[in-house]
């Protein structure tokens, strides 16, 4: 398939200034509405902070994966955001978050095969080498090519 | 030792394949077997079936949701964590279930 359809290069953002989780999940709202994949920021933004409310999307290792499942979803989208500083994420070992990867799924979604790749992408969040692959890549093309790499296994 | 376990979130789109995963890496680590079922946004996915109830030793439910079919589990030792457990530290989780044995 054509993982465009999940990420593209204009969905990854490696230089973004953000002083909170709020200030940074903004930004991957406002990459997606750009991108054309949410039909508001402000509701793919609410729909995080949400999930953010219920417990922290920082499972370690500089690395969160905040996410919303709402209906203003266009398409099943993964972004990616590296922080020109790591901002407090209350995560799961107390460190700053650095890289965001970030996901947005429509509330009604028709057939699976999207789904089955962005748990393929949590599934590979626990691989040290993987992640490691991500917080090193110092540009958009590497860490699309790493992102959809573990979609070709 | 044969473990079985259950993992679910509120989207179940991420934190549900990531407790898996650590689930299995943690079990692979000690020795243990494990077949771990998703109830995700794909629905019940690896189903835990009569025959693996039957060889289980325990059950790990590593979940934030109400799951389905959670009848299946009432006569095994049950050692149940919020799935952000299963994610931060799965192999404490393992250690913790068969200390309950």
């Amino acid at each position: 398939m054509n993982y465009s359809e999940l990420i593209n290069e204009h969905l990854i953002d490696l230089n973004v200034k953000a002083k909170t989780k709020e200030d940074a999940l903004r930004e991957v709202a406002n990459i997606a509405f750009n991108a054309g994949r949410v039909e508001s920021a402000e509701a793919y933004l609410n729909g995080m902070m949400e999930r953010e409310n219920t417990s922290t999307t920082g499972f370690g290792g500089r690395i969160a994966i905040p996410h919303a499942k709402i209906d203003e979803v266009i398409k099943p989208t993964i972004s990616v955001v590296k922080l020109e500083e790591a901002v407090d994420w209350q995560a799961m070992d107390d460190r700053p978050v650095q890289l965001l990867i970030a996901l947005a799924v429509p509330t009604k979604q028709e057939g699976t095969v999207h789904l089955q790749l962005l748990a393929k992408l949590s599934e590979n969040l626990m691989e040290d080498e993987f992640t490691g692959a991500l917080l090193s890549a110092d540009t958009e093309n590497e860490i699309y090519q790493t992102i959809t790499s573990i979609f070709n296994e | 030792m044969n473990i079985i376990a259950v993992t679910a979130c509120p989207a179940g789109v991420a934190h549900t394949y990531m407790a898996k995963k650590g689930l299995e890496k943690a079990a692979k680590k000690f020795g243990h077997k494990i077949k771990v079922e998703t109830q995700g946004s794909m629905g019940i996915e690896n189903e835990i079936k009569t025959k693996d109830l039957e060889k289980a030793d325990l059950v790990i439910l590593a979940v934030d949701t109400k799951i389905e079919k959670a009848n299946r589990f009432d006569n095994k030792t049950i050692h149940e964590v919020p799935v952000a457990a299963a994610v931060k530290n799965a192999a404490k989780v393992i250690e913790d279930a068969v200390a309950k044995l």
